[in-house]
């Protein structure tokens, strides 16, 4: 049994987590809000039987059975450049500028292009700098497949961007 | 500039907060959303399971057997609980066979011999006569020309237009005379019965009773010139012709009955 006060602290340590998650693998922002949302109102409908350990992984279990049957309706549309930010957007020279914008815009391209996956594992990796070990917890793999992944994504990178 | 600082930065419509707010703070612990599915899953099926249930016991409740004993014939009937029922010719018995368990009453019109398996209460209603029984035999006669009860074994109750009560108890004969219960104590039970045999006796009984009786056991219709009003004692069985028995009645009266086409 989980209490509101708990699920509210729930909601707050993962609800971006898990939104980001969706979003790494679909690649749409307003459908990756609806599942995690989903993801949330799920745990609380069932929050009569759960108690508080591994709700992280079981979490992670309804976000992929989601991102799956939304796959199965095939609404999402992957679009990745919308999201593409520089950190120091200030500092940037108008040449660094133009720069910045064509190499985002081809990274995003082969983000789309590239296998589900691999671009899940690379991007809680480089983009939420996850460990491996933490990567295989959250996607109930082994680490070795997370570096396999991940070696994938990292060739597919770097033959297409460079 | 480095690649490294290119991060993938999904632009949301709506904060984690604002999320939680619209959606998710207003959810009420009291009611559990998924305790409220789950009693309404059970207030279904029980639900269903009263509509079953009142389905099949209101079948079971009007659901009414006929037996029927036709004119010049007769019916052995066995009830649901192994009771047994001599219905004799032109008789009507109604029963609930689904129903049986819960209460064994049965309707009848004409003349029956009941044997009945002790149980729970026992009634045979009649128009508005009933008799009530455990466990015993007995002969009902309810007829338009009279309501009568013969015990034969055991206790029977015999109520008249739910006003009247007697107890029988065998070889005891009630009858129904200007709506009061005349009680007969010396009585040779098995002769109200002798027409399970086939075997008719009569004492005392109006000859056009005993005409009314003929026609029905025969399943003819009898004529005649002479006035019937002669109280008859005699018997005779059912194995003979017509004509012969009604030759027998009406020898001694010097009536002759004649049997119509």
């Amino acid at each position: 049994m989980i209490s509101k006060a708990e699920f509210k602290q729930l909601f707050d340590d993962y609800f971006d987590t898990i939104r980001r998650f969706i979003f790494y693998r679909c690649g749409d922002t307003d459908a990756a809000s609806d599942m995690a949302q989903d993801v949330f109102m799920k745990v609380w409908e069932k929050r009569e039987s759960l108690n508080n350990d591994n709700l992280k992984s079981l979490l992670y279990k309804i976000a992929n059975d989601k991102v799956i049957s939304n796959y199965r309706k095939g609404e999402s549309r992957c679009d990745f450049e919308q999201s593409m930010t520089f950190q120091d957007n200030h500092s940037l020279s108008p040449e660094d500028e133009m720069q910045y914008k064509e190499v985002s815009e081809k990274y995003a391209k082969v983000l789309e292009q590239m296998p589900e996956a691999q671009r899940t594992v690379f991007l809680m990796s480089r983009n939420d700098e996850l460990k491996y070990h933490e990567i295989a917890g959250c996607l109930d793999i082994s680490v070795k497949a997370v570096e396999k992944r991940m070696s994938a994504a990292l060739q597919i990178l770097r033959t297409k961007l460079l | 500039m480095k690649t490294d600082d290119i991060k993938v930065t999904p632009k949301w419509r709506k904060s984690k907060d604002e999320v939680w707010d619209e959606i998710f703070s207003d959810l009420e612990e009291e009611k559990p959303s998924s305790k409220v599915k789950h009693m309404s899953f059970w207030r279904y099926a029980a639900a269903a399971v009263i509509a079953v249930v009142v389905a099949g016991s209101s079948f079971a409740y009007l659901y009414t057997t006929t037996e029927t004993a036709a004119r010049g014939t007769h019916l052995a009937v066995v009830l649901p609980d192994g009771s047994n029922v001599n219905l004799n010719a032109e008789s009507q018995l109604k029963y609930k066979p689904y129903w049986w368990f819960a209460s064994r009453n049965v309707t009848l019109t004409g003349e029956a011999y009941f044997e009945v398996k002790s149980g729970s209460r026992f009634s045979v209603k009649s128009g508005n006569n009933e008799v009530r029984v455990l466990g015993t035999s007995f002969n009902v006669f309810a007829r338009p020309e009279g309501y009568r009860v013969a015990c034969l074994t055991g206790k029977v109750e015999v109520l008249a237009s739910g006003c009247d009560r007697v107890q029988l108890t065998p070889n005891m004969q009630a009858e129904l005379k200007n709506n009061q219960l005349a009680v007969n104590n010396a009585l040779d039970a098995a002769q109200s019965i002798g027409w399970t045999q086939n075997k008719f006796t009569f004492i005392g009984v109006p000859l056009s009773d005993v005409v009314k009786e003929i026609e029905r056991q025969y399943d003819i219709q009898v004529a005649t010139t002479s006035k019937l009003d002669y109280l008859y004692t005699g018997n005779f069985s059912k194995a003979k012709e017509p004509d012969e028995v009604l030759e027998i009645v009406g020898k001694p009266f010097n009536i002759t009955f004649s049997i119509k086409p």
